[in-house]
């Protein structure tokens, strides 16, 4: 039975704005997460769709409200711990590829395993390289890749320590629509396969479609579609 | 190999483009430069301290035992006492007082020292520093001259010269002169300091106690060698527990005080003066990796994504400041221990040579310790201090605003 991996109750984000006042990005938003499941986010540019998966992935915080993890309250955990839970639980894949330039495709690929335990580990690595169609070019740096290819490195780089929530911020967003339509289908069979949690953001409608739930981002509200 | 250390090669071997790597080669080439200059400057200034030493002990004694009141009566039975201490190695009676010496039209001020010509080897090395003749062969009636004196007095092997002592003649009329002797010169000695050459004369014991009217078996002081030429104080110690309270001891360290530490303090301003080129090499360093960073925020952020804590980045960017340090260091160590031994087996002569400073090839000598440990480990210590600045700043990045910057 699938069980809530990833709430948030009454989230609130506000940014100072340079004059005065602040900016209210999040409302007050609740949100739960089962395991093995796909959630989409969509909603129009500056909704705050990045803002809330970055406080979800806990790459920032937010103003007020709680988050939880495996019944974990986030907001409590210390920066080492936070950094640990990125590391072995969460994958992030972003509208960029982000693949670090100075490391080849399975280094990049390999990275999270060799943060998590120093020791590198190139047959999983070159296992999901297979997986996502681009094991020829495991030792090509970055700058060689297409921005296809890229997207798909950094969906091997999100899996590789078989994490329990994918966060996806727009990762098709920089591709054409052929190409953006293969990669989030390779996104989900993925997750799929490695039986992770996706959330997934982006302003495009169609691919809310094949997502298990999807809310819109608006006023700083999540509304379910 | 850790995952910071594998991230920090690849960012240094790879991660340094246009400005920044221009930036980082001249970070090395003066810590590279510093540390050379340090090892052959500090190794020049041993090697004049060393060169020094081995003269003022070569020629002199390590320990003086002399008399509170006048000479020292059976000196033999002084020498009877302390010989048998198991850290003197040699020991022999020489007195000496200052005189005036002339040949011809030439005057000069000098010491005559009375030696014993059996035993003045053990404590003054003359068959090392003389050119002409040997202390054996001295007689009464003959001298040694130090090289600059004879030059002075234009006096060659075999001529007389006058030595006139401070004692006074008084003659039948009751006219007043100072007691004369005419001495044959039989020998030439070049320690290559210019003091002693200029001023020093030897004589034998004999002679000299005629001259001075000292009675037999006397003499002005004990010249006595020791085993560790360091550990003269400790010696000196067990002295003073066997001899008479009017018989005291000094060292050649109390002795040439204010020239030794001469030495040392213009080593130590030297060291201080090259260190600034480390200082500023260090602040290159900072510079560098504050660049680095700079350059290098997305791939904090992205980092920080990928779980990485915050001393894990700090570690990435102080190790890019210890391999330049440590490529700096060690390509400074290199040379500078390359030029030393070259100095060492070339025999680079000084320009001007010995008339300019009594003193014809470069003397260098290298010290392991605590030279180069301590350069060694003063630059790295600059380094790893310089470096923890800007990557303590790369740490607190916070990831997303950093994958946003970019």
């Amino acid at each position: 039975m699938n069980e809530i991996i990833l709430k948030c109750e009454n989230l609130h984000k506000y940014f100072p704005l340079p004059a005065e006042g602040e900016l209210k990005v999040l409302r007050g938003l609740d949100l739960e997460i089962v395991s093995q499941s796909s959630t989409g986010i969509i909603g129009v540019s500056g909704s705050g769709k990045s803002t809330l998966l970055h406080i979800l992935g806990s790459l920032d915080s937010p103003t007020k409200g709680k988050i939880f993890y495996e019944e974990k309250e986030m907001n409590k955990m210390s920066d080492e711990k936070l950094s640990n839970l990125r590391n072995a639980h969460f994958g992030f894949i972003f509208q960029f590829h982000y693949l670090i330039s100075e490391l080849t495709v399975i280094e990049n690929v390999m990275l999270p395993y060799f943060i998590k335990t120093n020791r590198q580990n190139n047959g999983y690595a070159e296992k999901l390289l297979s997986d996502v169609g681009i094991f020829e070019r495991k030792d090509y740096y970055p700058n060689q890749l297409s921005g296809g290819e890229l997207q798909r490195a950094a969906i091997a780089r999100a899996l590789m320590n078989k994490p329990k929530i994918i966060f996806a911020d727009e990762p098709t967003g920089e591709l054409d629509n052929e190409n953006a339509g293969k990669v989030f289908e390779l996104l989900l069979n993925m997750v799929n396969k490695y039986k992770s949690s996706l959330i997934f953001v982006t302003h495009n409608n169609n691919f809310a479609k094949d997502l298990q739930k999807t809310y819109r981002l608006y006023l700083g509200q999540l509304e379910k579609i | 190999m850790k995952y910071h250390n594998f991230l920090a090669n690849k960012f240094f071997k790879k991660g340094k483009r246009g400005y920044i790597s221009f930036i980082s080669n001249i970070s090395v080439i003066g810590i590279t430069v510093g540390v050379a200059a340090l090892i052959i400057i500090l190794s020049v200034m041993n090697g004049f301290s060393s060169d020094l030493k081995d003269k003022v002990i070569g020629t002199r004694a390590h320990i003086y035992l002399s008399s509170l009141f006048g000479p020292i009566h059976d000196y033999e039975k002084v020498i009877d006492k302390v010989k048998n201490n198991k850290e003197i190695i040699g020991i022999s009676p020489v007195s000496s007082s200052e005189i005036m010496i002339k040949n011809g039209d030439s005057v000069n001020g000098g010491i005559l020292f009375g030696v014993d010509r059996n035993t003045v080897e053990e404590v003054i090395k003359f068959k090392k520093y003389m050119v002409l003749g040997h202390v054996e062969d001295l007689s009464d009636d003959g001298v040694i001259l130090g090289e600059e004196l004879a030059f002075s007095l234009n006096a060659t092997l075999g001529e007389s010269i006058t030595v006139i002592s401070p004692k006074i003649k008084v003659m039948p009329d009751g006219s007043i002169f100072p007691k004369t002797k005419k001495l044959i010169v039989e020998g030439i000695i070049k320690t290559g300091m210019y003091e002693y050459d200029k001023s020093f004369l030897y004589t034998t014991l004999k002679n000299f106690d005629r001259l001075f009217e000292q009675p037999e078996n006397s003499t002005t002081a004990i010249y006595i060698k020791v085993k560790n030429v360091y550990e003269t104080k400790k010696v000196i110690k067990q002295l003073s527990k066997e001899l008479p309270k009017n018989l005291f001891s000094r060292d050649w360290i109390d002795m040439n005080h204010n020239l030794f530490t001469a030495l040392r303090t213009e080593k130590f301003v030297m060291g201080l003066i090259l260190f600034i080129i480390v200082l500023v090499a260090g602040i290159n360093i900072i510079i560098t990796i504050i660049m680095m960073v700079q350059e290098k925020k997305k791939e904090v952020g992205i980092l920080r994504s990928l779980g990485i804590k915050r001393s894990g980045i700090k570690r990435i960017f102080l190790l890019q400041g210890i391999y330049m340090g440590s490529i700096g260091t060690l390509l400074g160590s290199v040379i500078g221990v390359l030029v030393v031994a070259a100095i060492k087996i070339f025999h680079v002569k000084i320009p001007g040579g010995g008339s300019v400073y009594y003193i014809d090839i470069l003397p260098v000598q290298f010290k392991v310790w605590p030279d180069f440990i301590l350069i060694v480990v003063g630059v790295m210590v600059v380094t790893i201090l310089f470096s923890l600045i800007p990557s303590a700043w790369a740490s607190k990045l916070d990831p997303i605003k950093a994958i946003k910057d970019e």
